[in-house]
């Protein structure tokens, strides 16, 4: 198969400047590592990487979720209160009016 | 329930759909793994290592796409102060340092049986260690700022500057030169197999970056409806405690 995409770079070839990696592979023969295993390596950091993240950013969002809903009934608690005090059941006539509703 | 003015409105992604496209796209990359362990033909001239190829590239287009939508959200968010468009932004930039960490990675470890190094400074590869770090930098400057609207505008600016090198990485090849093939139409990929193996793992890649980045999102959206709340509870409870004073 002619695989453009895999073939090793060749020294002066057309479309390859020179660059600090050796060029000669045979001087490497010797410490090759099997390519079995760096693809292996390979597919394993990319679950390792992306199940990290899964698992940071779902922990998060179950952080995120559970504060939320703890600050909504914060609220809802305080909004209980202030009606309870002033027997209207609503503050938002009373202030400026800047956006206090109830939620249906 | 009380709600300040929603300005912005409850994330609207219910969970369940979120976890089950993730699944799917986690299953879209096992199949995409399996295509390639089990049928498609190592290279001939490389041998097996060549399968690091089709998740290493998939990975380069997510980086790029991922990098630019975050570079475009942000320059939106420069532009309109959009809530969304920062959590959009944030999460999308978040997602192309992901898979550029992927390509980082998983390149040394092809490039060390096919060029004899683990690494090169050739211009696309310094390109995309630059990018991947100025990704980074955006990603540390909105986390750390302790002012968290010059953070927000002064990361969006960064990543608005970023996204043309993001776009030379895809020419630098044909501009400069180096050891990467220059590939920019068409690919060297000849074998159907080998074809077929390549847009499923571009698929499955694709994929599961765009369901990381709705679950991202709707985090971040998450965070910044509790930002919004807590700013409402404290100015309910001035507001309260006015009253107090003023009532006899």
């Amino acid at each position: 198969m002619s695989n453009a995409a895999t073939e090793p770079p060749v020294a002066g070839a057309a479309g390859t400047v020179a660059s600090a990696g050796p060029r000669d592979l045979s001087a490497y023969k010797e410490e090759q590592i099997a390519g079995g295993d760096l693809a292996a390596a390979a597919y394993l950091l990319l679950w390792a990487i992306i199940g990290a993240y899964l698992w940071r950013t779902a922990r998060r969002q179950a952080a995120a979720e559970a504060a939320l809903q703890a600050l909504e009934q914060r609220l809802d608690a305080e909004l209980a209160r202030a009606a309870g005090r002033t027997g209207q059941g609503d503050l938002a006539g009373q202030g400026d009016g800047a956006g206090w509703e109830r939620a249906p | 329930m009380t709600l300040p003015n929603p300005s912005s409105p409850a994330p609207a992604a219910a969970p369940v759909g979120l976890w089950l496209a993730i699944v799917l796209a986690i299953g879209l990359v096992e199949a995409a793994l399996a295509h390639i362990a089990f049928a498609t033909p190592p290279d001939v001239a490389l041998g097996v290592v060549q399968k690091i190829f089709y998740f290493h590239v998939a990975s380069a287009f997510a980086m790029l796409l991922f990098l630019v939508l975050g570079a475009s959200l942000s320059a939106l968010d420069l532009v309109a102060a959009s809530d969304r468009a920062d959590a959009g932004a944030r999460a999308a930039l978040e997602v192309g340092a992901l898979f550029g960490a992927i390509l980082l990675v998983t390149g040394p470890l092809w490039a060390r049986k096919s060029w004899g190094a683990w690494w090169t400074f050739e211009p696309r590869l310094t390109l995309s260690l630059l990018v991947e770090l100025l990704a980074l930098a955006v990603l540390m400057l909105r986390g750390l700022s302790a002012d968290a609207q010059l953070g927000r505008r002064a990361g969006a600016a960064m990543a608005v500057m970023a996204a043309p090198i993001s776009v030379l990485i895809h020419l630098a090849v044909k501009l400069w030169g180096g050891n990467h093939p220059s590939v920019l139409q068409g690919g060297g990929v000849q074998s159907p197999a080998m074809r077929i193996s390549f847009w499923l793992a571009v698929a499955g890649v694709l994929t599961l970056a765009s369901a990381l980045l709705a679950l991202r999102y709707r985090q971040l959206r998450l965070d910044q409806r509790h930002r919004e709340l807590e700013l409402a509870l404290a100015a309910f409870q001035l507001r309260r405690g006015r009253h107090a004073e003023e009532s006899p």
